[in-house]
């Protein structure tokens, strides 16, 4: 299973490279740190999921959202965010989401999902 | 000659002519006597019911004739005046004169004059009262005596009523002459004008508030000392004010009125007041008018520095704003992604760290993370809920309400637009209105006692409006003045810079009710 990471925060972003490369059956194929060249590079890798930050270096993850999904609806959007209120969550979900998880407190159900989602994905 | 018989008969004859003639001569006298005594009668009776004294006196200045009205006048009866020296009815002072003055009336054959003319004419009663009198006199010769007649009138009532009007008209004067004094002395400028709108009155601070002469604008039209855009509306306004019969009032209400210098044609503001009053049949229109030319500036400088300082504390309020947020991204972005990192690090170092009593202290590391967590999100949300640049005022709005609900245990729902059509609203619009929202909020919890809040945004007509409602005490007017509202004030203030209405007041069911209305 091909996972594309966005994260900004060069410190969270390497221990999400280290999180899902940790879970059998993942692979990274790439990651960005701003909206534009997410876009860009998950269209350019088509990966299987896509673990999303809602604040990015430029625009947000519900920028990215908006451009990738009509486009690539087969792709799983995991949001991981700081922002967990119920708003943050149905915008999410409105706007095609597959998981919204609080990047601080569901960091381990995130990969736990990520896990079966490898799995069912073998 | 003839014979004596002859000479006889004729004298028989003459004699008998003669006879006969006495005869008829004595009939003819006896005729005109009975008339006489007729007229006599007949003037007799005119003369006793006539309104005027009639006094008759011989050369000898002895009284043969006094009338009824006479004898009213004097207190004196027929009978005892008849005889009496006229002197009688004089005043001892005035004797000497009128005796010659009678004199002179005799030599001079003029048949009747008016007495005393100019001057004032004294009568003594028997009482020893003087009287004012008018009098003419008369001559006439009959059976060679002269006779003088005088016909007197009592004027006493005449010169009371004459010596009244005198009285009154100079205290008429002097009240006159006292009001000009305090009109002309006034420190504003008093106007009249006429029906015709010319004026009639123009005083001292007039003449120099135009800068004209009163010799030179009495007379002339109004429109003289008024700019001529205002000239045929004041017209209107005059007439209608003429018609409604009111008294006085103020000119111009909320409007500044504005009026002309003669001498240079410069406008200046003025503050007015006008009344009515008809005065012989005509109308009368009086205006008191100053120059607030000083007062109108101090106010606009007023109105200039309220306007500067409101600009100056809405940017001291953005300014914060913007700093708050600054502050508020970057606790999240940065403390946050570090805190993140470290609870990530800590969740790894507990997966490959052996059961035992260190597993312990790694937990509750654990926990002390996640509390620095919800903390810094706290913090971070108190200074700038980021989620009104992210979501916008409906969610970040329906955010705080359930987070205050949370918080306070106060029961608090919040209603949206059906169609949201807040998304065009300005950051800064949106951040007044959210902060409006949560200030209430904080006034609701601290000082109402309430268990219930209701929140409601409106839009329409491209206007946002707010609602937050409690069903709490209720707030009394003098807290609204209170040094502690200043949150009320800062809101207040930051909604009036925006172009909106606030207003805090009872709710009617009770409670307090906060409304606020902003273009969007």
């Amino acid at each position: 299973m091909q996972v594309f990471i966005v994260e900004d925060s060069e410190a969270v972003r390497n221990r999400l490279i280290a999180m899902v490369e940790s879970v059998p059956g993942a692979q990274i194929v790439g990651h960005a740190s701003d909206a534009k060249s997410a876009v860009n590079n998950i269209l350019a890798t088509n990966p299987d999921l896509v673990v999303l930050d809602i604040t990015l270096a430029t625009g947000t993850g519900f920028d990215v959202l908006r451009a990738v999904h009509p486009r690539a609806p087969q792709i799983d959007f995991y949001m991981l965010s700081n922002f967990a209120t119920p708003q943050y969550r149905q915008l999410a979900s409105s706007l095609g989401a597959r998981g919204f998880f609080d990047k601080s407190n569901e960091f381990e159900r995130m990969r736990d999902a990520i896990a079966s989602r490898a799995i069912w994905q073998d | 000659m003839d014979s004596p018989w002859l000479l006889g008969t004729v004298i028989v004859a003459d004699m008998l002519v003669i006879a006969a003639g006495i005869v008829v001569a004595t009939r003819e006298v006896l005729v005109a006597e009975q008339r006489t005594v007729a007229t006599q009668a007949r003037l007799s009776a005119v003369v006793d019911s006539a309104m005027d004294a009639i006094i008759t006196v011989d050369e000898n200045q002895k009284v043969v004739l006094f009338n009824r009205a006479a004898e009213k006048l004097f207190l004196c009866s027929r009978d005892e005046a008849l005889g009496t020296p006229l002197e009688h009815f004089i005043p001892e002072r005035f004797r000497a004169a009128h005796a010659g003055h009678i004199e002179r009336f005799a030599r001079t054959g003029v048949t009747s004059r008016r007495m005393g003319d100019v001057t004032t004419l004294w009568a003594l009663r028997t009482d020893g009262h003087e009287l004012p009198i008018e009098a003419s006199i008369s001559q006439a010769a009959e059976g060679g005596r002269r006779l003088f007649t005088v016909i007197l009138r009592d004027i006493t009532l005449r010169k009371q009523a004459e010596a009244e009007s005198v009285r009154m008209r100079s205290a008429l004067d002097a009240t006159q002459a006292r009001l000009s004094a305090i009109v002309d002395s006034a420190m504003d400028a008093v106007i009249t004008v006429d029906e015709e709108q010319k004026i009639v009155l123009f005083n001292r601070a007039a003449e120099q508030l135009f800068r004209i002469r009163r010799e030179e604008i009495l007379g002339s039209a109004l429109d003289r000392l008024m700019p001529a855009r205002f000239r045929s509306s004041h017209r209107g306004h005059i007439e209608n004010f003429g018609r409604t019969g009111t008294t006085s009032r103020r000119m111009g209400d909320t409007t500044t009125l504005w009026a002309l210098r003669a001498d240079t044609g410069e406008e200046f503001p003025i503050e007015a007041s006008i009344s009515q009053a008809s005065e012989g049949g005509r109308r009368y229109f009086t205006v008191i008018l100053r120059d607030i030319t000083t007062r109108k500036q101090s106010e606009d400088a007023l109105l200039a520095s309220q306007a500067e300082l409101r600009e100056l504390s809405a940017r001291v309020l953005e300014a914060r704003e913007e700093e708050k947020a600054r502050i508020a991204r970057e606790l999240h972005d940065e403390l946050g992604q570090l805190l993140t990192a470290l609870k990530m690090d800590l969740t790894w170092l507990r997966e490959r760290m052996p059961e035992g009593e260190n597993k312990g202290k790694l937990d509750e590391m654990g926990s002390l993370l996640d509390q620095t967590v919800t903390s810094t999100r706290r913090i971070a949300a108190d200074l700038r809920p980021l989620m009104l640049d992210d979501l916008g005022l409906g969610d970040a709005a329906t955010w705080l309400v359930d987070d205050f609900a949370k918080r306070s245990g106060i029961t608090c729902k919040i209603e949206l637009p059906s169609h949201d059509g807040m998304e065009n609203a300005s950051k800064s619009v949106s951040t007044a209105v959210y902060r409006a929202i949560q200030e209430s909020l904080t006034n609701v919890a601290r000082h109402s006692g309430a268990k219930n809040a209701w929140v409601v945004l409106m839009t329409e007509n491209g206007s946002i409006e707010v609602e937050v409602e409690d069903d709490g005490r209720g707030i009394a007017p003098e807290d609204l003045a209170k040094a502690r509202s200043l949150g009320l004030k800062g809101m207040k203030e930051r909604i009036s810079y925006l172009g909106g209405s606030f207003e805090v007041a009872r709710a009617p069911r009770g409670g307090t009710r906060l409304r606020i209305k902003l273009p969007l």
